[in-house]
């Protein structure tokens, strides 16, 4: 039987520490990984594009997208994991500071299963991360994998 | 039909012509010539009557001196006859009654006497005795009138006509009585004579030829007649015109008819013998016989008279021709010549010559006076047309200004050809150019053609002094007209050209002058006039504004296009702006809040975690930060709400205001329900805009209502509209905190506030999201309050109405 962990994709450092502080608080003991840009996040979930190989580990139950991320931003992520195979269904919640319209539409275009608005109050953040943990965690089914 | 109107036409043309000669002058001479020879007319009939009388008196003298002769003749013969019977009487063989010598006597006496055709002796008793005819016995003259009268009478007597009994011929009787010794009648010696011996005495006399005499009984029978005896003896004459007046019994004259019915003039009497009436006697001389020479006279005198009368008449007409009729015929062709158009004809008779010549010169004034009339009625119909033409001309360049659009250039073209085709010889237009100089724009000739392309090259600009003139015309705005044959000052595009009249007029608009229009004409005989002034003027103004007009347009073409270019720039830059700001935004909305989340989180780690290292102040620090944080966020999110509203795509539809307002009621109402609000709200404000702005605006307005009354007990707030000069126009009205008058200008500035924090929260935002809203909507937004006594804010866009 698989850890089943979440990947967390978030350049900012303040924003990696108050989400695992959120899901400790929430007493969410599940692993989490953390990687920093769009490339390094398509690296771990779909392997290295030199390599041509598919990446060596399991998919996460789910990834928390930030949408602002240095190299590839988190929708051409996104795009790019509907695009393979490997992670066309993958559950992707997108966790942004923007409450954008645009980034919303462009958001469930693109197939995200959720978008979440990171609140600025830390009680909500906290809460929304807890919701978040459990529902996909220990409530949603994923899909199968290959 | 023709015919029909032919016929007519000629029998008026007939009529014409006679009344027209009834009318005439010859016929008036030759009246007059009728009427001067008239009385020798009368004279000559006078006379030809007094002829015919005289001859009249003459015949019938003639016929009664004729008549004498015939009685003395007549007369004479039967005093014979008398004699001889009164002889026989003293004879004793008559006496004796012996019939055997008696009759021997008479027998004899007859064959000397063969005058007498008969001769007998009768008794008393008028029985026949002897006779000159023995072998006649047994007749009885008893019956006889003359022997009866002789009987009587005792007296010799004369028969009436009568058969004699013995020679059965036509005879006239004569009777003697026989007186015995006692003096009594024994009887009567009878002798009977042939009328045709009447007539051979008769006969003697000589009568004029045609003549007729004519003896008649007392009972008025023809007892002898020449000529033609046989035809008329026996014959009763009594009941003709002569007989009735021969037998009244005098002597007279008469014009009448006798038996035969010819007339004839009469001389008639009786015939006598011894105071014993035998008969009558008359002559008659035919008139025409009578009157011949009258007749002849007359007719004589008459032809000649004639003849004097042609001869005047011709007279008349020969000189009448020469003396009236040449200068009537003149006057007459003269007007014929004035009637068919010739109002130059004039007739050539010296006004000394009398009436005709007087006549002659009051018809050449007339003719000058028509003629005047004539020329000037041309004048005026020339004067109509020619403004007609003129009408037509500006109204055909009028159409051309209108259909070249832009391209004004061939209609000045076209204006040149035709002011040559219908006014002139020789036209050209110059445009100012921008440098204020001359430039020929068109030219046209009436005979050379393709002007243009060859005075383009030598005249298109003109040095100072060749424009002088136009320049003049151009500075001053007053049409020249130069007349004459001087011309050294007028630029003309080809100098061999002659030119007599020049008129330069200016081509106004209202403001200036843009050009100039020239039009020559070579010849003196159409020369131009200032009356021309105004048409020429007319069409330089009317070309000068189509040219002002078209470059007009094409100067709001240009401006136009620059606009639209500037325009289609400052699109591109603003959007270009729009897309920075859009970065901007979503950088705003990214960064700006991810600092604050870490600041709140930490803050609050530290608080939960760390609250032991801390004493109060520090704690309250730690609050302070967080909410600073919060607030922070706030006004991030109020920013990118402003900012949004300014950028989003507008979405018009119908939007209901109330339904908004009740709505945010019902919300506020739930969320806070222990706030006791009076809302009143106008129902069914529909208008025109983008629902999701407007409900921005009003959710701002009523929230600020809600938010300022909130410290009121008995708060009211108010939606509704209301009519401000004719225009709807919407309000929020509330009873709450109001502001300041001094600070209206300031409420709508974005993070503006005019209360603290802690008494009324909130960003300073919702105004000017409310302004940019309905700024966006074309509309305008403005507030009325005082401090504690209340906000009004108003606000009106185009759709709302």
């Amino acid at each position: 039987m698989r850890e089943k962990y979440l990947l967390l994709v978030e350049d900012n450092p303040d924003d990696e520490e108050l989400t695992i502080v959120a899901l400790q608080e929430n007493n969410i003991g599940n692993p989490v990984v953390v990687v920093h840009d769009g490339a390094e996040a398509l690296d771990y979930l779909i392997g290295k594009e030199e390599t041509g190989k598919d990446a060596p580990h399991d998919l996460p139950v789910v990834v928390l997208l930030d949408l602002k991320l240095p190299k590839i931003n988190g929708l051409e992520v996104l795009r790019r994991l509907r695009d393979h195979e490997r992670t066309k269904y993958l559950p992707v919640v997108v966790l942004t500071s923007s409450r954008e319209e645009e980034d919303r539409i462009q958001s469930y275009s693109l197939g995200a299963n959720s978008y979440v608005r990171k609140p600025v109050d830390f009680g909500q953040f906290i809460e929304a991360v807890k919701q978040l943990g459990l529902y996909w965690l220990v409530w949603n089914e994923p899909p199968p994998q290959k | 039909m023709y015919e029909f109107c032919h016929v007519l036409h000629s029998h008026f043309n007939n009529q014409r012509q006679m009344s027209g000669f009834l009318n005439s002058l010859r016929f008036r001479l030759i009246l007059l010539v009728f009427l001067a020879v008239l009385p020798a007319v009368g004279l000559i009939i006078y006379n030809g009557v007094e002829d015919r009388q005289n001859a009249r008196n003459n015949a019938q003298e003639d016929a009664l001196r004729l008549t004498s002769l015939v009685s003395m003749e007549i007369t004479q013969a039967i005093q014979l006859t008398r004699q001889l019977l009164l002889s026989l009487t003293e004879f004793p063989a008559i006496k004796n009654g012996d019939i055997q010598d008696c009759s021997f006597l008479l027998e004899s006496i007859r064959r000397i006497h063969p005058f007498y055709t008969a001769l007998a002796v009768v008794d008393s008793d008028g029985a026949l005795g002897c006779s000159s005819h023995k072998d006649q016995f047994g007749i009885n003259l008893a019956d006889r009138d003359y022997v009866q009268r002789a009987l009587l009478s005792c007296d010799f007597t004369v028969s009436d006509f009568l058969v004699d009994r013995l020679t059965g011929k036509p005879s006239l009787a004569f009777a003697q009585p026989i007186i015995d010794q006692e003096q009594q009648i024994q009887g009567l010696v009878v002798a009977a004579i042939d009328l045709s011996s009447l007539v051979r005495i008769v006969s003697e006399v000589e009568l004029p030829s045609g003549s007729a005499m004519t003896i008649i009984d007392s009972k008025g029978k023809a007892l002898a007649r020449w000529p033609d005896p046989e035809k008329w003896i026996g014959h009763s004459a009594a009941e003709t015109g002569i007989g009735k007046k021969a037998m009244a019994g005098t002597v007279g004259v008469a014009e009448t008819v006798g038996m035969d019915g010819v007339p004839r003039l009469y001389g008639f009497r009786p015939l006598m013998s011894d105071e014993h009436g035998i008969g009558f006697v008359y002559i008659g001389i035919p008139q025409q016989i009578a009157y011949r020479e009258a007749n002849r006279i007359l007719t004589r005198n008459l032809i000649a008279l004639g003849a004097v009368i042609l001869l005047g008449l011709l007279a008349a007409f020969l000189f009448g021709h020469v003396l009236i009729m040449r200068g009537v015929v003149e006057l007459v062709n003269t007007s014929k010549q004035l009637a068919d158009g010739n109002l130059e004809a004039r007739t050539t008779i010296s006004s000394t010559k009398g009436e005709i010549g007087e006549l002659a010169a009051a018809f050449d004034d007339m003719a000058s006076s028509l003629q005047q009339r004539e020329k000037e009625r041309k004048q005026a119909e020339a004067e109509i047309r020619r403004n007609a033409e003129r009408s037509q001309f500006l109204s055909e360049i009028s159409d051309e200004f209108i259909k070249a659009g832009l391209d004004y250039i061939p209609v000045l073209s076209s204006i040149v050809h035709r002011m040559v085709e219908w006014f002139g010889d020789y036209c050209f237009i110059h445009l100012l150019t921008d440098d204020e100089k001359l430039s020929l724009a068109s030219a046209a000739h009436n005979t050379l053609t393709n002007l243009e392309d060859d005075v383009q090259p030598s005249f298109s600009s003109l040095s100072d002094d060749e424009a002088s003139v136009l320049h003049r015309v151009v500075s001053t705005g007053n049409p020249s007209l130069i007349q004459g044959t001087d011309f050294q000052d007028i630029p003309v595009p080809l100098d061999d050209l002659s030119c007599h009249d020049v008129f330069i007029v200016p081509m106004r608009t209202d403001e200036q002058v843009i050009g100039t229009l020239t039009l020559i004409r070579h010849q003196s005989h159409h020369a131009l006039t200032i009356e021309d002034e105004s048409f020429l003027q007319y069409v330089a103004d009317r070309a000068a504004v189509s040219i002002s007009n078209v470059r007009l347009v094409r100067t709001i073409q240009r401006m136009n296009a620059e606009l639209e270019e500037r325009v289609r720039s400052r699109t591109m830059q603003l959007s270009l702006a729009n897309r920075e700001l859009e970065a901007f935004a979503y950088s705003v909305s990214h960064d700006l809040r991810t600092p604050l989340r870490a600041i709140d989180g930490f803050s609050r780690i530290l608080m939960e975690k760390y609250s032991g290292l801390l004493d109060a102040k520090g704690s309250d620090y730690l609050q302070r930060t967080r909410a600073a944080a919060q607030r922070m966020a706030e006004l991030i999110d109020d920013l990118l709400e402003l900012s949004r509203l300014t950028r989003t795509e507008m979405r018009q539809t119908n939007v209901d205001l109330s339904a908004i307002v009740h709505e945010f009621r019902l919300q506020v109402q739930e969320s806070q329900p222990d706030r006791a609000v009076n809302f009143i709200v106008q129902d069914g404000l529909v208008v025109r805009g983008d629902e999701r702005l407007l409900r921005s605006a009003l959710e701002n307005l009523m929230g600020n209502a809600w938010k300022f009354t909130g410290k009121h007990e008995h708060a009211l707030i108010e939606f509704g509209m209301e009519t401000q000069q004719g225009e709807p126009v919407f309000l929020v009205r509330d009873n709450g905190a109001g502001f300041d008058m001094k600070y209206a200008d300031k409420l709508f500035g974005a993070f503006q506030r005019l209360h603290s924090l802690t008494e009324f929260p909130g960003t300073g935002i919702g105004l000017a999201i409310a302004q940019r809203v309905i700024h966006r909507h074309g509309g305008s937004i403005w507030a009325e309050g005082a401090v504690d006594r209340g906000a009004t804010f108003y606000f009106k866009f185009p759709g709302a109405r």
